[in-house]
């Protein structure tokens, strides 16, 4: 289990994080996601132990995990931009984890070479963007982390290659119970992978939910009328997060369930009335508008 | 809940990282292997060829000059080998210090990069672990390969015969002792610095700008403190304490040792609460930034300081240092700041050391030039005086080891007689008489004191010493050496009313304190101008010794007016001042004998000369590093008189005066000069 509690970390005057507190229990898949600058790559570092809190702590199986080295065995963290020396292979960097990592998997460490499309005893600097993440993976696949914290990992990557990093992590998950944070911009990966999203704002948590139940809480309607309602309000009493008007058109975003607003919407006599869930992409843009942070608040 | 990784498992993780370091460092380090295999290839081929066909060859004879070695035909081949020994290794010595900075930069710039900061901060290795294991991948790259090439050399040499020389051992402590303090001290600013730009620019500024601003702090005290003794040289660990490129000299070992250990420990405790966030930024911890603008300020500023002082600008030393000190410091330390913040940020804000050191340093200096508690003029009041010494450094003996300051301190209680008191206090007022205390020259004189120790200072300058003890037990000591203004002319002071007295004699002279061992040779001379020397064979020694033991005893037990004895060595040490050596030679044995009637001959003490044995070779030899200028022996000349019944027997015993007193002409230390 991972546990944050009130995590600050401060570059200067910044606050990359502030006060977070967050359980993220074993076995499960979770997707940071928020806008540039949120802190989520500096969370990531936070949980691996590559920064120290400011104030806070953060437990990891129970241990806190700066600079102890016994609780950061059975963590992995690939950063947004690995690291590789001039002359680093995947197999030159296997011989260093081999002996730093206490569950380095030899047969898991030759499965994933052969499982994925890269040359072993290649110079991973003169690999491509997405192949030097690939010798990230399987380094990092082989030291069969209970814990693994990726940061911007589907970049770069192909999407055969996208889907063999799901299928491997799925499969992880479920046969090792391994704890996976992935933190990205790329929320329709995100989607089909994880089973936790945490939404973060300038240091902050916004939101952290299970992804059906945000699927469910959000609904995107359209409702088109012969004459609009003359009311002050059309949409009073339902929770509206946006709504966009195109003439006797409302697109609107309503949190919650068809059950909350359909008697509601159908009292105003509809001409037509649909409603479906919001994509990944949709709930964050408008939550981060509720934040204050939207298209039309930047420009 | 904490968990904890067992030692062995710490040392596996250090093991796999250094060996990961190495595999890191392939590459450099085969480029250093292939170099040192060239050079000292190519060495080895140009010493043999040119020991066989070049006999004659000049850098031959520079090499036999330098080891006294005579060239002759059959030690042509072992002097190339030894000379290859020599050359060799100091380039393997050369090449392991570049590629050392090659190999500690590198290492240690795992702490300068985020991305490299992610990888390592992410490893499950302890930072101490890891900072250690690194710094021990810095050592053995360096050493290892070192002590390679140099075993090789000696190998190589051993083959063709030649034992190794101590030039080359000597070789193996430099960089032994030069890597530890190199390394511990380049990790520690590693530590404290964000980028490796800004390692790399405040360790070699470290290295250039403390010692010069030693040496200016040195020739501000000496300089400004006339008759002040620091005992501080150019080797003395204080003058390179944060320079450890100074370690390479082999020089104050325990010193370094402890340097090290002190930035390996700074280091560890530094890098565990390292922020690795501050890679790529300017500093992790800012003291040693703060302390570095300071010393760059501090030394451009009394650069331009004592540069106007000594030229008298606005007509006041003084003034000129103070316009100099403000317009070197200030300008110094901004482009410090430029540099190490890589812009003008927080400039005001970390400007408070740089006000603070103008004013402490301003303030310091006007105490300095105004002599503020009196030092340079200072001579005690004859009343207040219980005793005084005055120690001659021509006329002076002690034995190996002896520590300066104690000599001179405890020579305030050689003489309690009121009229010699007052013959020192006239003697140390007339140096006094004699000196310039104008602004301008002090600062003239802190440009010579600065670099004092790298030069061959002349014997004949005055030397010496003044200690008086006070009626309320104080012990007031100055020491008087050259200084700028009087360095190359003659200052005259006549000390021969103190040095010339049974007390002084008995203390500080040769014949009477040396060990026998010091003793290079005696010389006996009577009518005829015969002489006898004993000492110049060992067989001699033992006679020498039987000479010395006598006349030391009657010297003491005599308790006549003992001028006569004395005479011929206050004529030789009057003759010493007045250059005119030829003098001496006149007054031969038959001349005293004509004064004094009862003389029975000369007996002539020179001593080997060690390094230690003479007060101004002392000081000199301390001053200048240089161990081997300063090897001058000294002479006395001593008058026997009849009375000196004990010196007399025992000269009669060893053959050396007949029954009547004359030099025995057939005796084995005869020398017949004239027939």
């Amino acid at each position: 289990m991972i546990e944050l509690k009130n995590l600050t970390k401060r570059f200067g005057k910044v606050i990359a994080v502030d006060n977070m507190s967050l359980a993220i229990n074993d076995g499960s898949v979770v997707g940071l996601v928020g806008s540039n600058g949120s802190g989520k790559s500096t969370l990531l570092r936070l949980l691996s132990g590559v920064y120290q809190p400011d104030d806070g702590e953060v437990l990891v199986g129970g241990k806190k995990l700066f600079d102890n080295p016994a609780a950061k065995g059975e963590c992995y963290f690939i950063p947004d931009f690995p690291y590789f020396y001039n002359n680093s292979t995947i197999n030159s960097t296997a011989y260093l984890y081999r002996n730093l990592y206490p569950n380095w998997n030899e047969e898991q460490f030759n499965r994933f070479c052969s499982v994925f499309p890269i040359k072993r005893d290649a110079k991973i600097i003169n690999m491509s963007k997405g192949m030097q993440r690939q010798a990230a993976l399987i380094l990092a696949l082989s030291t069969c982390p209970k814990y693994l914290f990726l940061d911007e990992i589907f970049d770069g990557l192909d999407p055969v290659v996208r889907h063999l990093l799901k299928k491997i992590l799925i499969e992880q998950v479920s046969e090792h119970s391994m704890t996976v944070i992935i933190a990205s911009h790329n929320l329709r990966e995100l989607e089909d992978l994880c089973d936790r999203i945490c939404l973060m704002h300038r240091g902050k948590m916004l939101m952290e939910r299970e992804i059906d139940s945000l699927r469910l809480c959000f609904r995107k309607v359209q409702v088109a009328f012969s004459q609009i309602p003359e009311v002050p309000n059309i949409f009073e009493g339902i929770d509206v997060v946006n709504v966009w008007q195109n003439g006797n058109v409302f697109n609107v975003t309503i949190r919650g369930t068809e059950e909350d607003f359909m008697p509601q919407l159908n009292a105003l006599n509809p001409a037509y009335v649909s409603a479906m869930p919001l994509t990944l992409e949709e709930i964050f843009i408008s939550e981060m508008g509720e934040a204050g942070y939207d298209v039309n608040s930047i420009l | 809940m904490t968990s904890t990784v067992s030692f062995k498992e710490k040392l596996k993780q250090a093991y796999s990282v250094f060996k990961w370091d190495l595999k890191s460092c392939t590459g450099t380090m085969a480029v250093y292997a292939i170099l040192a295999t060239v050079f000292t290839t190519i060495i080895l081929t140009l010493c043999l060829v040119v020991g066989f066909y070049s006999q004659n060859n000049t850098a031959y004879d520079l090499y036999y000059s330098s080891f006294s070695v005579v060239p002759n035909t059959t030690d042509v081949v072992a002097a190339s080998v030894r000379f290859f020994q020599v050359a060799a290794s100091q380039v393997v010595y050369l090449l392991t210090i570049i590629f050392a900075i090659i190999y500690t930069v590198k290492v240690y710039s795992y702490l300068h990069n985020k991305r490299k900061a992610d990888l390592y901060g992410a490893l499950p290795i302890s930072r101490i672990m890891l900072f250690t294991s690194k710094s021990a991948s810095a050592f053995l790259f360096t050493l290892v390969p070192a002590m390679f090439f140099l075993g090789i050399i000696f190998i190589i040499s051993a083959c063709l015969g030649q034992p190794i020389v101590n030039e080359a051992i000597d070789i193996y402590v430099k960089l032994l002792l030069g890597t530890l303090a190199s390394i511990s001290a380049y990790g520690l600013i590693s530590v404290c610095c964000g980028t490796t730009v800004n390692s790399v620019v405040m360790f070699i500024t470290v290295c250039i700008a403390y010692p010069i601003s030693a040496m200016f702090i040195k020739g501000v005290a000496n300089g400004f403190f006339y008759g002040s003794y620091s005992g501080i040289f150019k080797d003395h660990f204080i003058m390179n304490a944060l320079n450890p490129l100074a370690a390479y000299d082999g020089i104050n070992i325990i010193y370094w040792l402890i340097f090290t250990v002190v930035c390996i420990v700074a280091s560890a405790f530094l890098v565990k609460n390292r922020k690795a966030e501050r890679a790529q930024a300017s500093f992790a911890y800012y003291l040693p930034c703060h302390i570095v603008k300071v010393l760059v300020a501090f030394l451009a500023g009394m650069f331009l300081g004592v540069l106007f002082g000594s030229l008298n600008v606005f007509g006041d030393g003084y003034l000129g240092f103070v316009f100099g000190f403000i317009l070197g410091s200030v300008p110094a330390f901004v482009i410090a700041h430029l540099i190490f913040y890589k812009g003008f940020s927080n400039l005001v804000k970390t400007s408070i050391p740089l006000g603070g050191l103008v004013v402490l340093v301003i303030a310091v200096m006007a105490v300095c030039n105004y002599d503020v508690f009196g030092y340079n003029e200072f001579i005690p009041n004859f009343d207040n005086v219980k005793s005084a010494g005055l120690i001659d450094a021509n006329y002076f003996y002690k034995e190996n080891n002896s520590n300066l300051n104690r000599i001179v301190k405890d020579s305030a209680e050689d003489f309690d007689d009121k009229d010699i008191i007052n013959s020192i206090i006239t003697v140390h007022n007339s140096i006094l008489d004699k000196k310039d205390f104008s602004s301008d020259k002090k600062f003239q004189n802190v440009w010579y004191d600065m670099f004092v120790d790298n030069m061959n200072i002349g014997l004949n300058e005055m030397r010496c010493s003044f200690a008086y003890k006070m009626n309320d037990g104080r012990v007031i000591t100055r020491m008087y050496s050259p200084s700028a203004d009087n360095l190359f002319s003659s200052v005259g002071i006549d000390t021969s009313e103190i040095v010339m007295t049974k007390t002084y004699t008995e203390k500080y002279s040769v014949a009477l304190n040396a060990d026998q061992n010091d003793i290079s040779y005696i010389t006996v001379s009577a009518e005829d101008y015969d002489e006898c020397t004993l000492g110049n064979t060992e067989n001699s020694k033992k006679d020498l010794t039987k000479v010395m033991e006598a006349f030391r005893k009657d010297f003491k037990a005599d308790n006549s007016d003992i001028s006569k004895v004395l005479e011929p060595a206050e004529y030789e040490y009057s003759d010493f001042y007045n250059y005119s050596s030829s003098l001496y030679y006149n007054k031969d044995f038959r001349y005293y004998k004509e004064q004094y009637p009862d003389a029975v001959c000369l007996l002539e003490v020179e001593s080997v000369g060690n390094d230690y044995s003479n007060f101004g070779s002392m000081l000199s030899m301390i001053a200048s590093g240089n161990y081997s200028i300063y090897n001058t022996p000294q002479n006395e000349v001593y008058l026997i008189p009849e009375s000196y019944k004990n010196t007399i027997n025992a000269l009669k015993e060893i053959g050396v005066l007949n029954s009547d007193n004359t030099i025995n002409e057939d005796s084995e230390y005869s020398e017949i000069l004239y027939r």
